[in-house]
């Protein structure tokens, strides 16, 4: 595109000067002249200018390129939105801490219950560190190109957590976190007796009959009783290699169990292997698919059954990936 | 839906789901602010209002009716728990004596809580509005769960929406284009619906390629386009010289020999590299010349190969300039001529490394046998050639050692010689070597700038970098876990309010965001 000429900064006379002479100069086009003889209006509104001018200030052009460290818009330090206080951005694990994590399961087959009791950690977020840091060591087995240069920007502009060993550190975030049941949203009036001892379970069972208390619903039971125990006057190393204990075995079982499950599932089906496919069999059962053929336990499709999976209407996105 | 005409705006400002700068201003003007109240607008007036603000943020390319239907008035929250306080205390306390007046019970589970409390440092202090009524309403909330916050929570269950907070993405309408491209996975397998509602542990994962070019600076026509006119020119002229001297040396050795000498003066360095460069072209070609002009050819390209490399290794490899780093590029592209690889292969850096440490043991093998048959050369010379390889043999010995004991070991290895001669043999020994420490240096750079490479087959700008001002929106709520290293996440539960806190990422106020809740409850 040919660069525009601002009404402000040139006067109109040399424009015209340039134009003739140009025209007079060449002979092979005579009559080659700019289509208008007004300079075209440079279209600046007010408001970009201001914008502009705000973006290539100060203030602007820090966000541009960032110097280290999280920047965020609002007035608070770690406040992404001007307008809402009540959002901040969380630190998140820093690589060493994550690698660390990986290690203590893995490599140190600690359970996930006690590293994140000790870290700190949600058990969800460490189950997913794992996790990631799994297909992530299997990339670089592979020798697949991890997409370094973005980690490295990105993890530059977030606050982060780092995780020590052996030193005091501030946990990541709460560990024995309980959702608020929609039962409890109420405002609820039980007229008690003054002497009774009214704990949270008798409050649970006020809520609803089959509620659960606090301690119930704990995602972190295991470490409830080491507390305990410690307040009962025992040790807090002897309470904390029970607390390990107790975590591996309850891991331990549930190992155990999805062995069996996959054992269980070998032997009902039979591999055939042809030199192109390999087919498996499996029991199945005609009866399974209930008495309007369309209970979950079923295999196949019952003569006559209406098929919806192109139905107008019904959603065909799936709910969940296995 | 279609993008709207004018999707950022200055004169009707909008916020939205996206990096641009645009957006960027008018979050930094309070574009989504609630205006002060004057006159009377009604209440529907004032929700009308709201729910119009917050919907062009929260999911704009989603039509009304779906949303509608998504929306949900059970909003989620949850409550530290700290295992300490369930153990010290079995919730009695919080009852008791309240019949006979006792109203101060100071235990509570937050008292026992040691997660770090929100910063409430201030950056920058802006001169506060005289009179904001909002601001006064809004004080209170902090001490509060702000459930109106998190009216739009269902909304970032989407997988397009998930993306775009995992910073995989600068947009929602981008990630949305990267799932229905076909360039996400969930638990592995292709989803390519961006309405897909994400369940508590799912995984998804993003193309790398996509990524990078979605959160990359933007590509410019002809960026590097110095670098290949440079590339090029190197290659033809090589190409010529290595013709030039196949004819020379067929012709006679010992002219050829006066001509490299003339040329090692200083007159042509250019056309001497060159003429090397050439010979590592195609050193297959070369097969008919004698051994003896075959090295001497070899030992040229090496020469010239580790030129410019040296003065780039003094210095530390996060600190280049930019005409070093070039020279680096250059460098890698040289020695991939000189190792015979094709242009266009991926070899890894330390892979070149290594076999270019083990192409100059065999030239350094090589020269000494050459040494050892040719014994009729000039006195001087042998002797000149003798030292340099004492030198050899002990800084083989040390090789382990910095570059300056190295140095003090060439000066001893060259005692007894003259001044002309000792300046000759450093360069045999420096210009057509390099110690293993150096090696490995060199190895160590090329490896960094193998990490983030000049690459134009690439759909973003080379080497990589953020795009600008994607620092001011760079955050990931705590219900995702992400990996930005192979750029995967984990959507680890439904996002949540907490005392004070609100974890669904939203620009307005919680007036704003009550009045839209009040809006889609649909009570009149």
């Amino acid at each position: 595109m040919a660069p525009r000429l601002s009404a402000a900064s040139t006067p109109l006379a040399p424009v015209v000067d340039a134009c003739l002479a140009q025209s007079c100069k060449s002979k092979s086009a005579p009559f080659v002249r700019s289509f208008s003889s007004t300079p075209c209006q440079q279209k600046m509104s007010r408001a970009r200018q201001q914008m502009f001018q705000w973006l290539k200030g100060r203030e602007g052009s820090e966000f541009a390129d960032p110097r280290g460290g999280p920047r965020y818009l609002g007035p608070l330090q770690d406040q992404p939105f001007p307008l809402n206080p009540l959002f901040r951005s969380q630190p998140v694990l820093d690589e060493q801490t994550r690698e660390l994590i990986w290690d203590k399961v893995m490599g140190r087959g600690e359970s996930l219950k006690a590293v994140s009791a000790e870290m700190g950690v949600d058990v969800r977020r460490v189950a997913a560190v794992v996790r990631l840091k799994e297909v992530e060591k299997q990339w670089q087995r592979e020798g697949k190109k991890l997409a370094i240069p973005y980690a490295k920007a990105v993890m530059s502009m977030l606050p982060k957590t780092s995780y020590r060993e052996g030193e005091k550190n501030l946990p990541h975030e709460p560990v024995n976190e309980i959702h608020v049941h929609k039962l409890t949203m109420q405002q609820l009036f039980v007229p008690v007796s003054e002497s009774r001892h009214f704990t949270r379970e008798d409050a649970a069972k006020a809520f609803h009959d089959t509620m659960l208390c606090v301690d119930a619903r704990s995602p972190q039971p295991e470490l409830i009783k080491m507390e305990r125990e410690i307040l009962e006057g025992k040790s807090r190393q002897e309470s904390l290699a029970k607390f390990k204990e107790a975590t591996q075995k309850e891991e331990d079982k549930v190992a155990r169990r999805i062995a069996q499950e996959q054992q269980r599932e070998e032997k009902a089906t039979t591999r055939v292997t042809t030199d192109r496919y390999e087919f498996r069999f499996k029991e199945i059962n005609a009866d399974d698919v209930g008495r309007n053929g369309r209970s979950r336990k079923g295999t196949g499709w019952r003569y006559g059954a209406p098929f919806d999976d192109r139905k107008r209407g019904l959603v065909k996105i799936p709910t969940s990936v296995p | 839906m279609r993008k709207p005409y004018r999707f950022y705006s200055l004169a009707r400002p909008k916020l939205r789901q996206s990096w641009n700068k645009y957006n960027l201003y008018n979050l930094y003007r309070q574009t989504g602010r609630e205006p002060q109240i004057r006159g009377t607008p009604t209440f529907f007036q004032q929700k009308w209002a709201a729910k119009a603000k917050t919907r062009s943020y929260h999911g704009e390319h989603i039509p009304e009716k779906k949303w509608v239907r998504l929306f949900s008035r059970r909003l989620l929250s949850a409550v530290d728990m700290p295992p300490e306080y369930l153990a010290a205390h079995d919730g009695s306390e919080q009852a008791a004596g309240r019949g006979s007046g006792l109203t101060t019970s100071t235990v509570t589970a937050e008292t026992f809580s040691k997660v770090p409390a929100l910063s409430t440092q201030e950056r920058s202090r802006r001169r506060p509005l005289f009179g904001d009524v909002n601001k006064l309403l809004s004080d209170q909330f902090n001490n509060m769960t702000p459930y109106m916050q998190m009216t739009f929570a269902p909304l970032e269950r989407r997988l397009d929406t998930a993306v775009f907070r995992a910073l995989f993405a600068s947009s929602v309408r981008q990630a949305r284009q990267f799932v229905i491209h076909g360039a996400v996975t969930v638990n592995g397998k292709k989803m390519v619906h961006p309405s897909y509602q994400l369940n508590p542990g799912d995984m998804f994962q993003v193309d790398i390629e996509k990524v990078m070019y979605g959160t990359g600076v933007q590509k410019e026509a002809q960026a590097h386009k110095r670098l290949h006119e440079n590339l090029e020119a190197r290659q033809k002229k090589a190409d010529q010289a290595f013709q030039n001297a196949v004819k020379k040396l067929g012709g006679d050795a010992t002219t050829e020999q006066a001509a490299a000498e003339g040329e090692t003066e200083g007159e042509k360095p250019e056309a001497e590299a060159e003429a090397a460069e050439g010979e590592a072209a195609a050193s297959e070609d070369a097969g008919s010349l004698t051994p003896e002009a075959q090295w001497k050819l070899n030992n040229r390209a090496l020469k010239f190969l580790l030129k410019d490399v040296k003065k780039i290794l003094k210095n530390n490899p996060k600190d280049l300039t930019a005409k070093e780093k070039k020279q680096l590029r250059l460098f890698r592209a040289d020695a991939k001529r000189f190792l015979s690889h094709p242009e266009k292969s991926e070899a890894d850096a330390v892979e070149l490394i290594d076999e270019l440490q083990l192409q100059m043991k065999s030239h350094e093998l090589m020269r000494e046998s050459f040494e050892k048959l040719d014994l009729k050369e000039g006195q001087d010379q042998s002797q000149a050639e003798a030292g340099a390889e004492a030198v050899q043999a002990t800084s083989k010995e040390g090789e382990e050692q910095p570059a300056v004991n190295r140095e003090r070991e060439v000066e001893k290895g060259l005692e007894g010689l003259s001044d002309e001669q000792k300046t000759k043999a450093k360069r045999i020994i420096g210009d057509a070597q390099l110690s293993k420490d150096e090696m490995r240096k060199l190895a160590r750079l090329l490896q960094y700038d193998e990490e983030n490479p000049i690459d134009d087959s690439k759909p973003y700008a080379t080497p990589w970098r953020p795009r600008p001002y994607m620092s001011a929106f760079a955050f990931i709520p705590r219900y995702l876990e992400v990996n930005p290293n192979i750029c995967a996440a984990v959507y680890l539960r439904h996002p949540v309010a907490r005392k004070g806190t609100a974890e669904v990422p939203t620009p307005f106020s919680y007036l704003t965001s009550q009045l839209t809740h009040n809006w889609y409850l649909e009570r009149g």
